[in-house]
């Protein structure tokens, strides 16, 4: 700030112009700009043309100064074409000739539109920016773009993209004409035609066109359908890309760069990437369905992709065939399973770390076509992908394992018949072989791979009920180590859900807490016998199972406890002392006994071998009788044990016909069994390990109808846990909803249990029949579509 | 902003500046260059002398006056003080005086050296 003190304030001696006239001052300038133009500025002084640009302004001339300015960079614009490139018409035959002249002047106009701006920055701080018109440079450009550049554009064109393919045909990348190509880049995005820049404007479109001729030609010369051939793509692709990067925008590199994959292997699909992808996935080669996969970032392709290689691993999925070869079930169902896991594995392993990112718009493509998949059309479409999935979806982006996921789980909607069966065969078989202590950590192994395809089953809960159900009989009759079966049901647990399989839990605490419970007995037994020697001379090894009736997967518990059955002096008594050693710890509980999940071990002294024979309760209490009879019939037999005289007939015909077990003799012999039969030990009986286990056969027409029983029964029990389920989330659906219409209801409770199983209609309606006769839920009077939950 | 090293180094770098009364006046280069129409004469492919620009249109004290802005203009944003503080800067403004007698020319020249 300038404070002003008294004083005069003195006024400048010379404010006459040193030359006022225009057109003195404007030849001076020309002289000085022609000069510059010719690169011949040494004997000028800049201070002096500045100071000539100085007075016009000075004197109001400016409008005139800067129109005359222009005027003569249009003159010399015009002659500038005319005399490089007019009067040279050869200079196109020659290739890179004219790219190379073309860039010389734009280098060299730049340097000099710059120099006059220098020279008259007076002008153009003042009279430009008052005024808001172009300064100079700007005004040269566009000068430039009029008079040079557009005149001559299709010819640019034409060169530019010619030199492009030039560089492509060598495969040279630093070369001087890549520099050349990249200055007229930058200088077609310099100039602006019109909103756009001249390049955006004239050339990119001609250059993507181009660009799609020249691949179309080498993807003829190419044999692309071979991983050589993609190869080679791959060189091509990355050549490209270092070439455009280098003097094209971003946007345009990548235009070009999609032209290309477009031309050489999208745009024949069908003939180029089906092939190389199931190459590459028959190869187990990741490396290239990596490739393969990074070459577009276009969802439509990737999806292509994608679905092919869910068609692919499905077509494998599907050859894996059941071996009807194998007599039993379960073995078929093991053998299948096996080859699924061992697949999925293998597929885990060659997609690891490939990362099949789709826009979460794959979520509905997704569900269309498992409804697609889906053989029953009344039943509602529903993902079943596990949590995993679900968040995947949410970011957007599917990984591979997510890819591997979906199509797994689809097949197994596909088998759905089975494939929750058979893969309860397969852990029940793993389970099985825990015993030896070998086996142990491959047997973890297999079940941790299996539970990991469990998740993907769509009906977990068919799963929970057949697993549950082995589970017992591998607990009773102790087939596997608990151990191994507490690590399986933790895994299970954690892939179906805690509603499911926390009876699992409680069935596993029930065995661990006989095994205590046995401890403590057989300690409490011992010290009875030492006090009481005179009675007992022998003690008999007890080993209780106490099973917690809720938890267990029995259908009715009176049908199968036996109330009345006759034991053994022996036996009864030690009943009684467990039933006393039980109460005394646990008031409350009142046991029940199942006899006929026990077993008995006895050992016997035939005429030939002594041998430890395991057998069924009711086999062992039948043999047992013969401890005092030599010769017993049916019906004594019936009358001293109670048993049920359906189930003696199983026993005995067991006893008597077992090929390797036959420990009873009959007569007559014959294959049925009627009262007056009459049965003795066969003492000739002998085996070749000393251990003997007695078997329950079962006939012939025994066997299907057990076998239709026990489908029955699962299915019976999946249904009863289903409307469970079914009724409870209708619950907390309406909970928060007082008032539904049925599609509604429908929708929101098949997405509440789509985790576990697919709602199927029947059972919604049971559930709803169900509800509404309790009255948690009423009908609406007037519109027979609406529910109202009754609180 | 300069470090201390780079003023020492261009404090060795000085051109001088001819007003009408052919008196050179020494300025340090980097100062020189906050006029943008010193900076074009002096890097520009001119006739002019590189080192001692003629400038026939200003006074010997209006040159001397305008070396003195420039140098104190300099200072301030090599001290990297300028914009930081608008009051310390304009208090440390005050105290530079421009003789009212003059103050037209250097005006008039601070126009055309645009500073």
């Amino acid at each position: 700030m300038i404070s002003f003190k008294k004083g005069k304030i003195k006024v400048p001696e010379k404010l006459q112009p040193t030359s006022a006239n225009i057109d003195e001052s404007w030849l001076i300038l020309k002289n000085v700009f022609d000069k510059v133009l010719s690169d011949d500025t040494h004997d000028i002084s800049f201070e002096k043309t500045y100071r000539v640009v100085y007075d016009v302004v000075r004197f109001r001339q400016e409008a005139e100064l800067y129109n005359r300015i222009k005027e003569y960079l249009v003159q010399r614009f015009t002659s500038l074409k005319t005399d490089t490139f007019d009067k040279n018409p050869a200079i196109t035959s020659e290739e890179w000739k004219f790219l190379e002249t073309l860039g010389e002047v734009w280098k060299s106009t730049n340097i000099h539109l710059e120099c006059i701006r220098d020279l008259t920055l007076y002008l153009e701080r003042t009279y430009c920016e008052r005024n808001r018109v172009p300064g100079i440079v700007e005004t040269g450009l566009e000068i430039f773009n009029t008079c040079l550049l557009l005149p001559l554009k299709d010819t640019v064109n034409e060169e530019y993209v010619k030199g492009i393919n030039n560089l492509r045909d060598t495969h040279e990348y630093d070369t001087p004409h890549t520099e050349v190509l990249e200055r007229l880049g930058s200088m077609m995005l310099t100039i602006l035609s019109g909103e756009d820049s001249f390049f955006v404007v004239f050339v990119q479109n001609h250059l993507l066109e181009e660009s799609i001729k020249y691949y179309s030609e080498l993807a003829n010369s190419l044999n692309l359908k071979s991983i050589e051939g993609f190869q080679k793509v791959e060189t091509l692709i990355d050549f490209e890309t270092k070439l455009d990067t280098s003097f094209l925008t971003l946007d345009a590199a990548t235009k070009v760069i999609k032209c290309i994959d477009t031309v050489l292997i999208w745009g024949n699909y069908e003939s180029i990437v089906e092939p190389l992808l199931l190459d590459a996935l028959d190869t187990l080669n990741g490396e290239y369905l990596r490739k393969l996969y990074s070459l577009t970032t276009e969802r439509k392709y990737r999806l292509k992709l994608r679905s092919a290689i869910q068609n692919m691993i499905n077509k494998n999925l599907s050859s894996i065939e059941l071996d009807e070869s194998e007599k039993k079930r379960s073995l078929i169902g093991t053998k299948w399973a096996s080859s699924v896991i061992s697949m999925f594995n293998k597929y885990n392993k060659l997609l690891e770390g490939l990362s099949f990112e789709v826009e979460s718009t794959i979520d509905n493509v997704a569900n269309t076509e498992i409804t697609e998949n889906q053989m029953g059309g009344r039943q509602l479409s529903t993902t079943n992908n596990g949590p995993d999935d679900s968040e995947d979806f949410s970011q957007g982006t599917v990984s591979a394992a997510g890819l591997l996921n979906e199509t797994f789980s689809n097949f197994f909607k596909q088998n759905s018949k089975h494939s929750a069966q058979y893969m309860s065969f397969y852990l029940d078989t793993c389970l099985k072989k825990t015993l030896e202590k070998t086996e142990i950590n491959d047997s973890k192994n297999s079940i941790l791979e299996c539970v990991n395809l469990v998740r993907l089953l769509p009906d977990k809960d068919e799963f929970t009920v057949i697993y549950k159900n082995q589970l017992t009989k591998r607990l009773i009759q102790q087939q596997s180590s608990l151990k191994v079966e507490k690590f399986a049901c933790k895994r299970v647990n954690e892939e179906t859900g805690s509603f499911w399989t926390h009876k699992l839990g409680t069935m596993l605490r029930d065995i661990t807490r006989s095994e205590y419970l046995a401890q403590n007995f057989s300690v409490s037994q011992q010290q009875k016998a030492t006090e009481d020697s005179s009675t007992t001379t022998e003690v008999l090894e007890f080993v209780p199972d106490i099973l917690t009736i809720t938890s267990w997967p029995f259908q009715d518990i009176d049908d199968i406890v036996a109330e009345d059955l006759i034991l053994p002096a022996q036996l009864e008594a030690l009943k009684l002392d467990f039933e006393k050693f039980y109460n005394k710890k646990y008031n409350e509980r009142t046991l029940k006994w199942v006899h006929t999940l026990g077993s008995i071990q006895i050992g016997f002294q035939f005429e030939k071998s002594y041998h430890d024979l395991t057998m069924p309760f009711y086999s062992a209490l039948v043999f047992l009788l013969f401890e005092n009879n030599d010769e017993l019939t049916t019906e004594m037999i019936l009358e001293m044990t109670h048993i049920p005289e359906q189930e003696l007939y199983r026993q005995l015909l067991s006893l008597v016909m077992s090929s390797k077990s036959r420990i009873l003799k009959k007569s007559p012999a014959s294959k049925t069994i009627s009262k007056s039969d009459k049965f003795s030990i066969n003492y000739s009986f002998t085996a070749p390990t000393e251990k003997v286990k007695v078997q329950t056969i079962v006939g012939n027409t025994s066997s299907r109808r057990n076998d239709n029983n026990n489908n029955n029964n699962i299915n019976n029990v999946l249904e009863r846990e289903r409307i469970n389920a079914t009724n409870a989330a209708i619950v907390r659906v309406m909970k928060r909803q007082t008032a539904i219409t049925h599609t509604e209801l429908l929708e929101r409770v098949t997405e509440e249990v789509k985790q576990v199983f697919t709602l199927q209609l029947l059972v919604f309606k049971k559930s709803l029949g169900f509800l509404i006769s309790k009255e948690y839920v009423q009908r609406d009077p007037d519109d027979s579509s609406l529910y109202h939950y009754i609180s | 902003m300069s470090s201390p090293n780079d003023t020492s180094d261009s404090k060795q770098d000085i051109i001088s500046l001819i007003g009408s009364d052919k008196v050179k006046h020494s300025i340090l280069r980097e100062d020189a260059m906050l006029s943008s129409t010193l900076k074009s004469i002096a890097s520009g492919n001119f006739a002019d002398s590189k080192d001692s620009i003629e400038l026939p249109s200003m006074s010997g004290p209006v040159i001397e006056k305008v070396i003195e802005y420039m140098n104190f203009k300099g200072k301030l944003l090599r001290e990297g003080r300028e914009g930081d503080n608008t009051e310390v800067t304009a208090e440390k403004f005050e105290n530079f005086n421009i003789p009212t007698e003059l103050s037209l020319d250097v005006l008039l020249a601070a126009d055309y050296l645009n500073i």
